[in-house]
């Protein structure tokens, strides 16, 4: 088990690597000019570059780059001038952190509750209208979903707050828009999972006992079905990070999201980097982390592996 | 006559709807069974063994199955009649079962000591700790070494062997009338295998339980069976005593089944004996016996219209046309040259 633990650690250290310097060397082909403005004449621009080091050679900037970050120095952001990229993921690293862990749970509990439902109503309408939900929650994109709830229950209805992220009735609309798509994945897995395991033989072995079709499902039918469930909650996180961007824009939710898409705009290269990595570094660690409880929860991995 | 009979399965009929068609997997079958007898139903695969004895416990999948027709008398009543509620009530309590493959039919991810105890707490009212010594003490019955190590492990961490004993231990937990062992060593190697009938032999014994024993192999069943009905092609070909079926079959099928099983004495060079032809697809019922087309001593009729029973003495009888009055010089024929064989 320690073994796998270093090798799958070794292999994410090697992953971060590489999204550093593909990142890097990506960025620098986009073509603009993060100093761009109308105000900014070239003498300004010009000792900007110098103040920032983007005068020097490439391969010299990589290398600078790459030394700071080994000591977890983002550096500083070119469009917020004066502030620290490190200090910006601090502040708003917390607001996109609240959004999607209340994204993931609901995605979790409904996407599973759904899937349990419809495998239990096969072929009945239940299940029918389950499998449409599903396919609308993957085909419609998120912000078409958020602004559409926008409207109803924020200018329409006027029962929650249209945007910003205050209090907890501001977190529903986009917590519930961010967790759609995962949502609608989730109960599709549910799905096909209970089926499989409806059929499984020890499911016979306990209505010989004499189980009750509710007891059958609940104590081994549904405890089964979520092992492979778990293999998928990795992306399902990664899902839900993505999703962000969009959903803090249209929200107005001061989180990392934001950033992002606002540091792209600017070609802000240290904000994006900064952002990059830290997106790359939090997915691999959830990654791992699932993979690792696979192996604590299911008792074949447990032992096998010692 | 009939209150002897503890089961009484009664011109039972199931089918299939699958994609291609209706599947007749089990035809008019009838079968008894008396208390703390076994009870072997022996026939190839497809031949609606299984079929009919799921049905008992009510494990048909419905749908695709269908119960066309029949009843399945246990002490008097048709089970067939009975609702999910009424069945838990008999399952695992009064009727029991183990299955061919003890490697999946045991949940992987639940202790076997709580799937023992599952059974116990399902059909009585004991508590938790009084659940867990009765799951040793029936552990240690039939032979799980360390059954206080074992209760707490899980199934693959069990052999083949050990798994099917759990699977025993689970349907002998509340002394069952009776016991449905649908191929319980057919998973198994050979060693194992007589250790398993050997502790069925002894549970039967112990609490008086009757066993319905569904096998493919025709040389576990002698040893054990007091009675054995032959199945083909979802009918029943043959029933009687086990004595009378191994020293003088009476269906041509059984008499195929019978010298197809390998023996000691057969030379080593010599081909394993195999009956020609397949079985029926049963999606189209021949008109005729099922078995004409395989059979060496089919006649005309055979092929032209389905055989009727008959019955020599209350536990014997015969589907073949072989034993009607006018076939007398084809029975002649069959009697002379199986007698040699055999």
């Amino acid at each position: 088990m320690v073994r796998y633990i270093l090798n799958r650690v070794l292999v994410a250290i090697l992953t971060m690597f590489v999204l550093a310097t593909a990142t890097f060397f990506l960025l620098r082909l986009v073509p603009g000019d993060p100093f761009a403005g109308p105000k900014v004449v070239p003498e300004v621009k010009e000792r900007l570059r110098i103040h920032y080091g983007l005068d020097k050679p490439l391969a010299e900037q990589y290398l600078i780059y790459m030394g700071n970050i080994l000591r977890g120095d983002f550096g500083y952001s070119l469009a917020k001038r004066g502030h620290r990229v490190n200090k910006v993921i601090k502040d708003a690293f917390p607001a996109s952190l609240d959004l999607g862990i209340r994204a993931m749970i609901i995605a979790i509990i409904f996407g599973i509750f759904f899937g349990i439902i419809a495998a239990l109503n096969r072929g009945k309408p239940l299940d029918y209208l389950t499998v449409i939900l599903v396919l609308i929650g993957i085909s419609v994109p998120s912000f078409v979903v958020a602004a559409l709830l926008q409207y109803f229950f924020g200018v329409y209805l006027k029962i929650l707050p249209v945007a910003r992220y205050e209090s907890f009735w501001h977190t529903l609309l986009p917590a519930f828009a961010l967790s759609l798509g995962t949502m609608a994945v989730l109960a599709r897995y549910m799905r096909a999972s209970m089926l499989e395991v409806m059929t499984a033989d020890y499911i016979k072995t306990a209505k010989a006992k004499g189980l009750r079709n509710t007891q059958i499902v609940i104590r081994h039918q549904i405890r089964n079905a979520l092992f492979p469930i778990l293999t998928i909650l990795g992306p399902a996180i990664a899902m839900v990070l993505t999703g962000s961007f969009i959903i803090e824009s249209i929200f107005a939710i001061p989180g990392l999201g934001r950033h992002y898409v606002l540091a792209m705009q600017n070609l802000d290269y240290t904000l994006v980097m900064g952002l990059t990595l830290f997106f790359g570094f939090f997915l691999i660690v959830m990654n791992l982390l699932v993979d690792f409880t696979y192996g604590i929860i299911d008792p074949r991995v447990r032992y096998t592996r010692n | 006559m009939d209150n002897e009979k503890l089961l009484d399965v009664k011109n039972l009929t199931i089918s299939f709807h699958t994609y291609v068609g209706e599947v007749a997997a089990v035809r008019n079958v009838d079968f008894y069974l008396k208390k703390s007898e076994v009870l072997a139903i022996v026939g190839e695969s497809g031949s609606g063994k299984s079929v009919s004895t799921q049905a008992i416990l009510g494990l048909t999948p419905i749908p695709p199955g269908e119960i066309k027709s029949g009843k399945i008398l246990f002490k008097h009543e048709d089970l067939l009649k009975f609702d999910e509620k009424e069945m838990s009530k008999i399952c695992g309590s009064q009727i029991s079962m183990i299955f061919q493959d003890p490697m999946t039919s045991l949940n992987p991810t639940m202790k076997v000591g709580n799937q023992i105890r599952e059974v116990l707490h399902q059909h009585s009212d004991i508590s938790r700790r009084e659940s867990r010594e009765r799951a040793i003490e029936l552990m240690t019955l039939v032979r799980i070494p360390e059954p206080e190590m074992r209760i707490d492990q899980y199934p693959h961490e069990l052999s083949g062997g050990m798994r099917q004993r759990v699977m025993i231990t689970i349907a002998m937990a509340n002394r069952p009338d009776i016991l449905i062992a649908d191929e319980p060593t057919t998973a198994l190697d050979v060693t194992i295998q007589s250790q398993i009938f050997r502790l069925l032999k002894e549970l039967r014994t112990k609490f008086d339980t009757a066993i319905i024993l569904i096998t493919h192999d025709f040389g576990v069943v002698a040893g054990i069976a007091d009675r054995i009905v032959v199945m083909y092609a979802g009918k029943v070909m043959e029933e009687d005593e086990t004595d009378q079926i191994y020293y003088e079959p009476r269906h041509p099928y059984t008499v195929g089944l019978l010298k197809a099983v390998p023996s000691l004495a057969d030379n080593e060079e010599e081909k394993l004996r195999t009956i020609d032809g397949t079985p029926p697809f049963l999606l189209k019922i021949p008109s005729g016996c099922p078995f004409a087309d395989r059979c060496e001593y089919a006649m005309r009729i055979c092929k032209e219209k389905e055989p009727q029973y008959f019955q020599s003495k209350d536990s014997s009888r015969v589907f073949c046309w072989l034993y009607h009055d006018q076939a007398d010089g084809q029975l002649q024929r069959f009697k002379d040259r199986e007698g040699r064989l055999r």
